[in-house]
C-alpha cells in the first residue's frame, strides 16, 4: 500500500527528475519542504518498495514502476489545479494548495471523469505538462528563462516551482504559459534580467527567471510573436501596420486616414474595452475596439531598459 | 472681410436645380473647392464668398450644398463647396457627389485645401485629384496651427515638387486670400507653367492598371476617363465598378472580373503607393518639431478622453446647454408667444362678427402654427451655436469617443449620444443635431430613435399626470416610465441595426482634430442658414400640418367634443378599452400630435363642465394601471408635427412616415401589455 505521504515524496521526485536535476537528498528536502532526516527516512521505506533506487550520495532515481505511480499523481495533481483553476476560478497559488490534498484521495474513476469533464488538457494551469492516462509525458524541449542572452525571444511554457509568492510575482509580471518574452538585457552586477513581456519592460531577478521554463523562438518565429491587434498594443507603444482583417468598407477607411503597411502607429489610449486613440502620420485618429482589433501590426521594440529603470526608481 | 461692396448675391439656384450650368451668372468660372474634414476648408470658402453664399441639397441627396461668389480683378467666379471628404473612391454619397461634380462639371479649377498641420495626410486628397481631368491649386491652409505645432512647411519646395501651384493661408484670419486669387487667375489663363507631377503607381501597379485600361478599351462610359476607371476598379469602388459592368459586354467584362479578383490587394498597394509618391513631395518641404513636444491637444485630450473624467466633461457640457437654452432660449419663447397672444387677440377683436371658423383658422390654426416654428427659433438657435462651437474647437470628436464606450452596445455610433441626449430638451434640434454624424446609417439610425427621447413637453405631461394620480408615489413613477423609455430606446437601437441595417456594427472610425480657437463667424454663418433652412423646409409643412390639425380639433362646430377629432377618438375607443381609456384620452394622445404638452389643455377641456380641477377628475377617470399605461403611450407616441416635419427634412417622407408608423405601434403595444399585465396580476386596477 502506497500511503499519500509517499506518493508526495514520488511525486516531488518526479518533477525534480522532470526538470533533470539530480534527485539528491537536500534537493528532495527543499522541493518537499522539510528536514533532510525525515527524507532519508522516506527514502528507505520507497527504496524497500521498490519504486526507488537509493544511492548514498547520490541520491534516488525512480524505477519503472515509480515512474508510473510518480506520474498518476503528478495527472491527478494537474488535473485538479485545472479544475481548480479553469471551472471553479480558484487562484493558481491556491490551486495548486488544494489539489495537494484532493490528489491522494482521487480513485482512478474520479480520474477518469475529471479528464472527460476538462477535454483533455494538456498542460496545468502553470503550463506544466499533465501525464496521459498511461502515465507517459512527452516533455518539449524546454529551457529556464534564466540561459538566455539578450535579443532572444521564447515562449513561456511553464513555470517549474508552484509556490505561491513566486507565482503572485509572476502573475503580476504577466509571466504565464503562452506569454512571449525578450531578453532586451542582463545586469550581471546586480544578478537582474531586463524583459520585455508584452510589449512593456520588466526586471526579474536571476533566480525567478530560472523557475520559468521556455521555449526558445527562433528570429523568425519571434517575427511572428510580433504581429498582434492594434488592441494588443499598450499606450505609448508603437507599430507598423502590416494587414487588415476587415471588409473593404473598413480597409478604404483607414487607407485614407492613412493607415497603410509599414505605416507607424501609436497608441495614445487604450482603457479597457472601450475605443481607443492612436496617432499615424501626425493625425490623431480614434478608433472602436473591433476594427482597432481588425488591424495587424508589428509591435516595434522600443527601449525598454529604460521604462523598466523609470519604473524602478 | 475685403470688399464687401462688391458682392453680388448668386441669382437663386433652385433647390431642384440638378445642374448649375444655369445658374452661372454671365458664364462665370468655377472654382470647386474641396478638401478633407478638419482642414479649415469652410473658412476658405466663407473667405472667399462672404455673405454671398446659397445652402441647398446636393441633387437628391440631404447633404448640404453651399455655393457662392467670389470676384477678382474684375471677373466673377463661382465657388462651388464640395463636401469633406479623404478620399474621392465612392465609400460615401459624399465621395461620390465631390468625384462626380469634377468629372461631370469640369469645374474650370479644384482647389484643394490641405492643413499644414497634418500635411501628408490631407495631401492624400491631392493625390488622388490629380488623377481626375481638372486643373488643382493647393491651398495651404492653417500655416498658424502648424507652426505652433513646431512644423515648417515651404509652400515654394512643395510647390516645386508638386508643379501644382501651392498657396500658403491662414484662412480664418484672410492671409493668403489675394495669393490664392492670382493662382487661381493664373492657372485658368495658362499663364502658370502647370506641369503636375503624377502620383506614380510603380511599375506593377502601372502594368496592372495598364491591362484594365486597355479591356475598357474604347467603351468607357462617358465622361469619365478610362485610366481613371481602371484605377478605381482596382481600388473596389462600388459605383464604378456597377457603371463598368453596365457598359461593357459581358465578356470583357469577365476578363476584367477575373484581373480584379486575383488582385485583390491592389486596393492597399494603390494606397500605399499614393503615400510614398506624398512622402517624396514632402521631404524636403516639410520640417517637423523634435520629439517630445507634448502639445497642447495631447494636455487637454488626457482629461477629454478619460473614459470617467471625460464622461464628466461631456455631461458637464450638455448640461450647460441646457442651462443656456434656459438663460437665454426660455425668456425669448416666452416673448415670443407673449406676442403671438397679442396678436391672437387683436385679430380676433378686429375680425369681430366673422365667422367663428374663420377667427379660429386665423388665429388658432394659422397663427398657432407660425408660433410653433418661432417658439423653436430661439431654442435652436442656442442648440446650434452650442453644437456649432464644440465642432468647430474640436471638442466634438472628443464627446462622441467617450460616449461610444456605451454607444456602440446598442449598435450606435458615439456621436449619436450628443442628439439622443438633447432630445431630452427638444427633439427637433436632436434630429437637426443628428447631422454631425458622418455616415447615412448612422444619422438614420439615431434620427428613428431621437423621437423615442421623452422631450420636455412630455416631461411635463408627465409630472402632472404621475402627480395627480400618484401623489407622494409619483417620483417612483416617473422615475420607473423613464427607465423604461430608455430601455426601449436602447432595444429599437438593437432591434433597427438588427432589421433594417443587417445587423453591422458602426464604423468607429474617426479623426480628432487638434483643438484651436473657435471662428465665430462660421459658426454665427452656420446657425443662421440652418435656421433658415429650418423655417423654409419644415417650417412651411409645420404651418399646413398646424392648420389641418386645428380644422380636425374645431370642425364642424368649434367645440373639440363634437369634432372630427373626438370622431376619430370615439372610433378608437375600442383600441383604448386594452388600455384601459376612454375615448376623451384617446382625443389627448391624437391631439398631442400638435406639441406633446398640450395633452394637459386638452385633457382639461375635454373634462370641462365638472366643478373639479382636472387635476381632482383624473384619478376618477384612470385607475392606476391605466395611468401609467397612459403614460407609457404618451411618452412613445407619434413624434409632434414639428419633429416629424425635421424628420422629413433631414431623411424624407418615408422615413417620417415610418417614424410615425413604428412609434404608433410601439406605444399602443406597450400600453397594452402594461394594462393586461397590470389586470393578470390584479395590480392597480
Amino acid at each position: 500500500m502506497v500511503s499519500s505521504q509517499m506518493e508526495e515524496y514520488l511525486e516531488a521526485i518526479g518533477k525534480l527528475e522532470e526538470r533533470g536535476e539530480l534527485v539528491t537528498t537536500s534537493a528532495l528536502a527543499k522541493e518537499i519542504g522539510v528536514a533532510p532526516s525525515t527524507v532519508t527516512e522516506m527514502q528507505r521505506r520507497l527504496s524497500d518498495q521498490g519504486l526507488v533506487l537509493y544511492k548514498p550520495r547520490k541520491g534516488v532515481s525512480l524505477t519503472a514502476a515509480g515512474r508510473d505511480l510518480a506520474a498518476s499523481v503528478l495527472r491527478r495533481h494537474r488535473l485538479w489545479e485545472r479544475f481548480l483553476h479553469d471551472i471553479l476560478g480558484i487562484a493558481w497559488e491556491k490551486a495548486h494548495d488544494n489539489a495537494c490534498k484532493l490528489e491522494h484521495a482521487t480513485s482512478p474513476d474520479l480520474e477518469y471523469q475529471l479528464a472527460q469533464a476538462l477535454g483533455h488538457g494538456t498542460a496545468c494551469p502553470h503550463g506544466n505538462i499533465i501525464p496521459d492516462a498511461g502515465g507517459e509525458m512527452q516533455p518539449e524541449a524546454v529551457v529556464p528563462l534564466s540561459e538566455l542572452v539578450p535579443t532572444q525571444a521564447a515562449r513561456i511554457v511553464s513555470i517549474r516551482r508552484e509556490s505561491g509568492a513566486l507565482l503572485r510575482r509572476l502573475e503580476a509580471l504577466g509571466i504565464r504559459p503562452g506569454a512571449v518574452v525578450r531578453v532586451e538585457g542582463v545586469i550581471p552586477k546586480d544578478n537582474l534580467f531586463v524583459l520585455s513581456v508584452a510589449g512593456r519592460g520588466e526586471t526579474v531577478e536571476h533566480d525567478i527567471a530560472s523557475h520559468v521554463m521556455v521555449k526558445l523562438l527562433s528570429p523568425e518565429q519571434s517575427e511572428a510573436e510580433r504581429i498582434v491587434p492594434l488592441t494588443d498594443l499598450a499606450p505609448g507603444e508603437t507599430g507598423l501596420v502590416r494587414q487588415f482583417l476587415a471588409g473593404r468598407g473598413l480597409v478604404a477607411r483607414c487607407l485614407a486616414l492613412g493607415f497603410t503597411p509599414g505605416a507607424e502607429v501609436k497608441i495614445l489610449q487604450s482603457f479597457g474595452r472601450g475605443p481607443v486613440i492612436v496617432l499615424v502620420r501626425d493625425t490623431r485618429v480614434a478608433l472602436g475596439r473591433g476594427q482597432a482589433q481588425k488591424i495587424l501590426v508589428v509591435r516595434k521594440e522600443n527601449a525598454h531598459a529604460e521604462t523598466s529603470q523609470s519604473k524602478d526608481s | 472681410m475685403r470688399k464687401p461692396a462688391s458682392r453680388k448675391t448668386v441669382e437663386a439656384t433652385s433647390l431642384v436645380t440638378p445642374r448649375l450650368e444655369g445658374a452661372q451668372p454671365g458664364g462665370a468660372a468655377i472654382v470647386a473647392l474641396a478638401g478633407s474634414p478638419n482642414v479649415g476648408k469652410s473658412s476658405v470658402f466663407n473667405a472667399l464668398t462672404g455673405l454671398s453664399q446659397h445652402v441647398g441639397n446636393w441633387p437628391g441627396k440631404t447633404i448640404e450644398q453651399k455655393t457662392g461668389i467670389h470676384s477678382y480683378d474684375g471677373k466673377t467666379f463661382q465657388i462651388v463647396d464640395l463636401p469633406g471628404t479623404y478620399s474621392l473612391t465612392a465609400n460615401s454619397p459624399e465621395e461620390q457627389i465631390a468625384r462626380d461634380y469634377i468629372i461631370r462639371e469640369h469645374p474650370d479649377v479644384v482647389v484643394v485645401v490641405v492643413n499644414a498641420a497634418n500635411l501628408e495626410r490631407t495631401l492624400y486628397l491631392v493625390a488622388e485629384a490629380l488623377e481626375l481631368p481638372a486643373p488643382v491649386v493647393v491651398a495651404l491652409n492653417m500655416v498658424d496651427v502648424a507652426e505652433s505645432q513646431g512644423m515648417r512647411v515651404e509652400a515654394k519646395v512643395l510647390q516645386a515638387a508638386l508643379g501644382v501651384p501651392v498657396v500658403p493661408m491662414v484662412a480664418t484670419r484672410h492671409q493668403g486670400l489675394q495669393e490664392l486669387d492670382e493662382a487661381i487667375n493664373q492657372v485658368m489663363e495658362g499663364s502658370f507653367p502647370y506641369e503636375p507631377r503624377m502620383p506614380e503607381l510603380g511599375p506593377e501597379l502601372a502594368n496592372l492598371r495598364g491591362r484594365v485600361e486597355q479591356i475598357i478599351g474604347e467603351q468607357a462610359p462617358h465622361p469619365y476617363p478610362s485610366c481613371w476607371l481602371a484605377l478605381k476598379l482596382l481600388e473596389g469602388d462600388k459605383e464604378v465598378t456597377s457603371l463598368v459592368r453596365a457598359h461593357l459586354p459581358e465578356e470583357r467584362w469577365q476578363a476584367i472580373e477575373a484581373l480584379l479578383r486575383q488582385n485583390e490587394d491592389a486596393v492597399i498597394a494603390i494606397a500605399s503607393a499614393r503615400y510614398e509618391w506624398i512622402g517624396r513631395m514632402v521631404r524636403a518641404a516639410l520640417t517637423r518639431p523634435r520629439a517630445g513636444v507634448v502639445s497642447l491637444t495631447d494636455r487637454l485630450d488626457r482629461l477629454a478622453t478619460h473614459p470617467y473624467g471625460g464622461l464628466a466633461i461631456l455631461l458637464g457640457l450638455l448640461g450647460l446647454i441646457f442651462w443656456l437654452v434656459y438663460q437665454i432660449a426660455e425668456p425669448l419663447v416666452g416673448l415670443l408667444e407673449a406676442g403671438i397672444s397679442t396678436c391672437s387677440r387683436l385679430l380676433g377683436s378686429a375680425l369681430v362678427g366673422a365667422p367663428a371658423w374663420l377667427v379660429g383658422l386665423l388665429t388658432d390654426g394659422i397663427l398657432g402654427g407660425v408660433g410653433t416654428v418661432l417658439s423653436l427659433l430661439p431654442i435652436l438657435a442656442v442648440f446650434f451655436l452650442a453644437i456649432g462651437f464644440l465642432e468647430d474647437v474640436g471638442y466634438l470628436a472628443r464627446g462622441a469617443f467617450v460616449a461610444d464606450r456605451f454607444m456602440h452596445r446598442i449598435g450606435l455610433h458615439g456621436k449619436s449620444f450628443l442628439p439622443l441626449f438633447l432630445g431630452l430638451g427638444c427633439n427637433v434640434p436632436a434630429v437637426l443635431g443628428s447631422r454631425i454624424l458622418d455616415s447615412k446609417r448612422d444619422r438614420l439610425l439615431t434620427t428613428l430613435l431621437v423621437p423615442l427621447v421623452p422631450c420636455a413637453g412630455r416631461m411635463a405631461v408627465l409630472t402632472f399626470v404621475a402627480g395627480a394620480l400618484f401623489g407622494r408615489r409619483a417620483p417612483l413613477v416617473i422615475l420607473g416610465l423613464l427607465a423604461f423609455a430608455a430601455a426601449i430606446v436602447g432595444l429599437c437601437g438593437m432591434l433597427f441595426n438588427r432589421l433594417l441595417f443587417g445587423g453591422e456594427s458602426p464604423l468607429f472610425i474617426m479623426e480628432l482634430p487638434l483643438y484651436h480657437l473657435p471662428n465665430w463667424r462660421i459658426i454665427g454663418l452656420q446657425t443662421w442658414q440652418r435656421l433658415a433652412a429650418f423655417v423654409v423646409r419644415a417650417g412651411t409643412l409645420i404651418l399646413s400640418v398646424s392648420v389641418i390639425v386645428w380644422a380636425l380639433a374645431a370642425l364642424p362646430s368649434g367645440a373639440i367634443e363634437q369634432s372630427y377629432l373626438a370622431h376619430l377618438g370615439r372610433y378608437l375607443a375600442p383600441l383604448g378599452r386594452l388600455i384601459g381609456l376612454d375615448w376623451r384620452m384617446m382625443v389627448t394622445l391624437l391631439a398631442s400630435f400638435a406639441a406633446k404638452e398640450q395633452a394637459v389643455a386638452t385633457l382639461a377641456i375635454l373634462t370641462a363642465g365638472q366643478e373639479e380641477t382636472l387635476a381632482a377628475v383624473l384619478p376618477r377617470m384612470l385607475t392606476p394601471a391605466a395611468g401609467v399605461a397612459f403614460l407609457a403611450v404618451q411618452m412613445l407616441f407619434v413624434p409632434c408635427m414639428a419633429t416629424v416635419a425635421t424628420i422629413r427634412q433631414e431623411a424624407g417622407w418615408h422615413w417620417a412616415g415610418f417614424s410615425l408608423a413604428y412609434q404608433a405601434v410601439l406605444s399602443f403595444t406597450a400600453g397594452i401589455v402594461i394594462y393586461q399585465m397590470a389586470n393578470l396580476l390584479n395590480l392597480g386596477v
